[in-house]
């Protein structure tokens, strides 16, 4: 299971890191902002997605919409993680595909839960 | 208003009286008019002290010079305080996250070991059932090595507590970037207004991002009715009289 945390602040994308070694996910890369995710996805093989919203260069709700628009990514499970937390955000999110949305500051209970649920639906 | 306590209007309101009751209408309108004159040349001069007071304020604040520090240095200085402020936490949080991403694995080779020494001394009570010293001795160490299990567990589940706790980091640091644009904006806006009535120049050498960030093509008719200099301020008042 290969997995990109994209988030511009280091330290989220190292606890995100920490919480995905607890869940036994190892095989973890990082991206700090949507610009530089997308080429990463794209031929990198990952099976899974975790994206804040607000980052500078391209947000995450960009990232959601392109991974959506290119057929060699769009059903790539997307769990965005993030501080926005207006309701007509989250419809957005929905709206453009995500398959989970974790509000900050969030608990390792939620993320594994989100996770799981995820998989659960994809496998 | 103490103008119209004047005496010499007072007078001149009589006269009108007394000429409309003596019904000389020549003589009254002759007092209409002196009235009214009279009335004029006070509301000129309050116009004139008020465009003065006016003029006043404008190079007072055009003078200020802590408007200059301000926008020139106070203003660019909080913003770097803040970010000092992020930084500092976000050195602070990977500090934390360092320290515990070490004491994580320490802490999982602790774990592992008693489990395999606890399997090894299960092993040797396996092969001397007999031997009832050893069972007795045996005892003590197992209850040890349990709880180090036990307790193992028990810090590593509060080393991905700490870890998780400095997500604040990254919510402080999302808060703080939002005051600092504020911040960048207000500064703008005051840069703009002391422009506008001209100040020392001193100001408009705040910024150089903001001078340079992107607004958009300029709209040639959004600064109609703004003046742009403190010539332009100056001949306005010349026009009124100055």
């Amino acid at each position: 299971m290969k997995i990109l945390v994209v988030d511009d602040f280091s330290t989220m994308r190292r606890i995100i890191k920490n919480l995905l070694r607890e869940l036994g996910f190892t095989n973890v890369e990082e991206a700090d902002d949507g610009a530089t995710a997308l080429p990463m996805l794209r031929g990198g093989h990952y099976d899974f997605l975790i994206t804040d919203w607000n980052m500078p260069g391209m947000t995450g709700i960009d990232l959601l919409k392109a991974v959506r628009s290119d057929p060699e990514l769009a059903r790539l499970p997307v769990l965005m993680v993030t501080a926005e937390a207006k309701r007509e955000q989250i419809i957005m999110a929905a709206q453009a595909g995500v398959n989970g949305y974790v509000v900050k500051p969030f608990t390792a209970g939620t993320l594994k839960e989100k996770i799981e649920k995820i998989f659960e639906r994809v496998a | 208003m103490s103008a119209f306590m004047n005496p010499e209007l007072l007078a001149q309101a009589e006269q009108l009286l007394e000429t409309l009751r003596q019904g000389d209408e020549p003589a009254a309108r002759q007092a209409l008019m002196n009235l009214t004159e009279a009335r004029e040349s006070l509301l000129f001069k309050e116009i004139g002290s008020i465009t003065r007071d006016l003029h006043d304020s404008l190079r007072q604040f055009s003078e200020d010079s802590r408007l200059d520090a301000l926008t020139a240095q106070d203003m660019p200085d909080a913003r770097e305080r803040l970010r000092y402020v992020t930084s500092l936490t976000e050195q602070a949080a990977n500090r934390t996250l360092g320290a515990a991403e070490q004491a994580l694995p320490l802490t999982d080779n602790l774990i592992r070991r008693s489990q395999r020494v606890t399997e090894r001394l299960t092993a040797l009570r396996e092969l001397h059932p007999g031997n009832q010293a050893l069972q007795d001795a045996l005892g003590p160490v197992e209850t040890y090595l349990a709880s180090v299990n036990r307790e193992g567990e028990q810090v590593r589940a509060q080393l991905n507590e700490i870890i998780l706790a400095q997500e604040y980091q990254d919510l402080t640091g999302q808060l703080l970037h939002r005051v600092i644009l504020l911040l960048e904006r207000l500064e703008g806006e005051m840069v703009k207004l002391i422009r506008l009535v001209g100040s020392t120049g001193q100001a408009c050498a705040g910024d150089p991002e903001e001078a340079t960030r992107a607004e958009g093509p300029a709209l040639p008719t959004a600064k109609a009715g703004v003046v742009q200099s403190q010539d332009e301020v100056d001949d306005l008042l010349a026009s009124l009289g100055f």
